[in-house]
Order: C-alpha cells, then sequence, then structure tokens
C-alpha cells in the first residue's frame, strides 16, 4: 500500500473524509497512520478541522416567517392524484413492443414453418404444389449446392413481407406457446436455414431467379430483416418493461 | 438536527404525507412548520441573504406541494433537493454570484437575528469571525457550497447528501473536500490579515 511510504501525503480528500468518518476502515487506518508520523498532513488535517467546526459553529436561524402554504398559493393546482394514472401511457410501450415481437414471429414462423415441417416430417405427403416445392428447396439448402439453390424460389427485393399463407395457417398457433426467450433462439435456428423461407405464401407470386447465389443472398436479406425486426422489438420489450414496471428505473431518469 | 428520528414521528410524518398526497393542504402545512427552519437555513447558506432565503424556502414549500406526487422514498431529502433546485432558480433570476451579498444585506440595515445572545449550552460563532465564515462560504461554487451546507451545517451524512444532490458518495467525498479545502485557503488569507486574534476567539 501506497500510504506505507511516507512521502506519500494524503488528500484533502482523504483528510476530509477521516473527519467525517467516511472513510473505509483499511483506508482509515492507511491515513491515520501516515498523518501520525507526517508533520505536514497533521498540519493540514488540524486546519481541515477548524474549518469543519467553524462551520458547524455557525448559528441556526428561526425561520423570519412561517411558510405555511395558504389556499391561494396551493390553489394554483391542487394536489394531483397518486402516480397509477401518469404511468398509464407507458404501460402501452411495452404491450406494443410485445405485439410487434409476436406478429414478426408469426410472419417468420407462418413463411418457414412449412419448411420446419418438411423437415421434421419429411414422409408426410405435401398438400399442395408450393409446399412440394419448398421442399424440394429445403433439401437444397441442406446440400447447399449452388445448382439446386438455383431452384429456389424467391421474392423479388423490395417485397412487403406476405401475411401468413393460408396453407400455413394451422402452423401460427404453437408459435405463440413458447416463452420469449425461446422464440428468439428458434427465430435465429429459422434463419440459418432462411433461404428456402417464406416460399410457400407467394408461390403463385414467385420467379425463379436466373442466379443463384443471388436469389440466396436476396433470401438471406429478408431473413436478416425479419430477424432483426424481431430482436429490435424484444429489446423495446425489455427496455420498455423495465422503465415501467420497475420503480427505480424511472425514477433516476427524471 | 434531528439525523434520528423516533419511530413514532416517522409514523407521523408518513400520515401526514399520506393526507397530504390526498389533498390535505392542512396535513401539508403541518409538514413545512416541521422542515421550515431546515429549508430557510438551506437557503440563507446557500444565497447568504435573507430575503432571497425567504423567497427561495417558500419557493420551495409551493413546489413540494405541488409536486408531492412525485415524491419516491425519503420526504427529508427530497424536500431539501428541491429547496436546492429553489435557490439555483433563485441565484439566476438575481443574474449574479451570492459573493458578498450577505454583507451588501447586513450594510443595508438588516437586523442581525435575534440569536445574537448565545445560549449557554450551544456554543456559537458570533460576531467578526462568524461573518468571516459566512462571507468565505460565499465564495465557493454553488455544488462544493451545497455539499458543504449539507454536510457541517445541517448535519448529513455523505450517503444522505448524495441522496439530496443525486449524485454518487465519491462526488459527494469530493465535492466537500474541495470546499473546505478552499474555504481554509480563503480564511488563512484572512487570519493571516487580522492577526490571530480569530483563533482566540474560538
Amino acid at each position: 500500500m501506497f500510504w506505507n511510504r511516507r512521502n506519500e501525503h494524503a488528500t484533502d480528500e482523504d483528510l476530509s473524509a477521516l473527519l467525517d468518518g467516511e472513510l473505509k476502515p483499511a483506508r482509515r487506518d492507511a491515513v491515520a497512520a501516515h498523518v501520525d508520523g507526517c508533520e505536514r498532513c497533521a498540519e493540514a488535517l488540524e486546519q481541515m478541522s477548524q474549518v469543519r467546526i467553524m462551520l458547524q459553529s455557525l448559528p441556526q436561524e428561526p425561520a423570519p416567517r412561517s411558510f405555511a402554504l395558504t389556499p391561494a398559493m396551493a390553489g394554483a393546482r391542487p394536489a394531483p392524484a397518486p402516480a397509477a394514472p401518469k404511468r398509464s401511457p407507458l404501460v402501452f410501450a411495452p404491450v406494443a413492443a410485445l405485439t410487434l415481437f409476436v406478429a414478426l414471429f408469426a410472419v417468420d414462423l407462418s413463411s418457414s414453418g412449412t419448411t420446419s415441417r418438411d423437415e421434421m416430417f419429411s414422409t408426410s405427403a405435401g398438400g399442395t404444389a408450393g409446399e412440394a416445392q419448398v421442399a424440394s428447396a429445403g433439401s437444397a439448402a441442406e446440400d447447399s449446392s449452388a445448382p439446386e439453390r438455383a431452384n429456389s424460389l424467391t421474392l423479388p427485393e423490395g417485397t412487403p413481407i406476405p401475411p401468413p399463407a393460408t396453407g400455413a395457417g394451422p402452423l401460427v398457433p404453437p408459435a405463440t406457446g413458447p416463452a420469449p426467450e425461446a422464440t428468439i433462439l428458434s427465430g435465429s435456428s429459422m434463419g440459418e436455414a432462411g433461404a428456402v423461407k417464406r416460399d410457400d405464401g407467394e408461390a403463385g407470386d414467385a420467379t425463379f431467379s436466373s442466379d443463384g447465389d443471388a436469389a440466396a443472398g436476396g433470401e438471406d436479406g429478408a431473413t436478416d430483416w425479419l430477424l432483426i425486426g424481431q430482436v429490435v422489438a424484444a429489446v423495446a420489450f425489455v427496455i420498455s418493461a423495465a422503465y415501467v414496471f420497475v420503480p427505480g428505473i424511472r425514477k433516476r431518469g427524471i | 438536527m434531528n439525523r434520528h428520528v423516533a419511530r413514532d414521528e416517522t409514523a407521523i410524518e408518513e400520515r401526514r404525507l399520506k393526507l397530504a398526497r390526498e389533498g390535505d393542504l392542512g396535513a401539508f402545512n403541518d409538514l413545512v412548520a416541521e422542515y421550515q427552519s431546515l429549508v430557510y437555513n438551506l437557503c440563507l447558506r446557500q444565497l447568504g441573504h435573507r430575503q432571497a432565503a425567504e423567497d427561495a424556502a417558500q419557493e420551495a414549500f409551493v413546489s413540494a406541494w405541488r409536486n408531492l406526487s412525485s415524491l419516491r422514498g425519503a420526504f427529508r431529502p427530497w424536500l431539501l433537493r428541491i429547496a436546492a433546485n429553489a435557490c439555483t432558480d433563485e441565484l439566476r433570476r438575481r443574474g449574479r454570484r451570492p459573493s458578498s451579498s450577505l454583507d451588501v444585506a447586513l450594510e443595508a440595515g438588516v437586523p442581525e437575528p435575534p440569536d445574537e445572545d448565545p445560549t449557554p449550552e450551544t456554543t456559537t460563532l458570533q460576531g467578526e469571525l462568524r461573518r468571516e465564515v459566512e462571507a468565505a462560504l460565499q465564495t465557493l461554487p454553488e455544488e462544493q457550497r451545497l455539499a458543504v451546507v449539507l454536510s457541517d451545517l445541517q448535519g448529513l451524512d455523505y450517503a444522505e447528501v448524495a441522496a439530496v444532490m443525486k449524485t454518487s458518495l465519491g462526488t459527494v467525498k469530493s465535492r466537500i473536500a474541495r470546499g473546505r479545502a478552499r474555504l481554509r485557503e480563503v480564511l488563512r488569507t484572512s487570519w493571516e490579515l487580522s492577526g490571530a486574534h480569530t483563533r482566540q476567539e474560538m
């Protein structure tokens, strides 16, 4: 400890806090030991102590008059009701964020869900031509061989996220089941199978891309945006919920 | 000051606060009576001017009444913070540093408060030395002065000062130390100019 070296003098901060008993025991002992053997610091401590005593000796003055509020002073605004109504508008923030998250997740799942099902139950017969297409595309993604990926159905760039397709309808309900953490994880695992996402819903409008790599890239991009949206919504939910429901955070923020 | 408030007094304060929140002005004014000396003295030391302190103290209580719904936690640090803010507003309104404003007030004939005859059991600074310390206090930057006043004049510990100033313990420690060190320099100069009589006066 540097205090053992006698050439290190005590700082004003140490001396001041020593007088107030606000140093941690180890620090207090070290500073006190140094002051004992150092004339300069002992003098500084003495002066600091005198200043403190003089300040403490300044007289308190009685209030010159009553500061009680007259009804006129108070009447400008009656005491507002307790905090609950003030909080209510903020409650919508986490609700909105959660709704957005669930919506994005539903879109994501409804478009990739068919693929998942095909991967899981590859023996089940595809109900529609669209699903059959996707099944082949799904295996293409697993092989990740370029010629087969060229068969992937893709959406033109900039196409708005489609509403949940009717064919994928039955798959949506399970999406609401998992807890938020779990859904984020499953969302990212779906991202890995992204090359075949969202094909079934838009099979009729989809076009075959002549460039396989570009097609796969475009699909990954769209999936990424969906994933980013989910993450942002989840983060927004956590932050806004904490802000609204954990009192300390909001208090410090004011 | 009453640093260790008895449990029943705390209960009384809680009850008054509850009633005041519900709009009971009488209950709030009971709190005013309880705290007005504390608030006025904080303002007086922060502003160094009696009339300004009176204005700021009144403003603080009006503000406290209006913002009672935003109170979380203990009442005293919250009220002292409002009072400190009222002082800041008052300083800004007057558009000048408060340095030597107390001297101005005294020169203008404002009478000394009726605490001139010291009560036997308490030793308080009087006379020339008292004026020197008061004037020296006014030379401090506002935040250092507030930290020193809360700590040395109002008897708050560092944690309470930190609660009032909404800052860290480290910052409080630093502000108090720098404030005292600066006072030491100012007063030392003053002592050297006026001889050693002040120490004997202690």
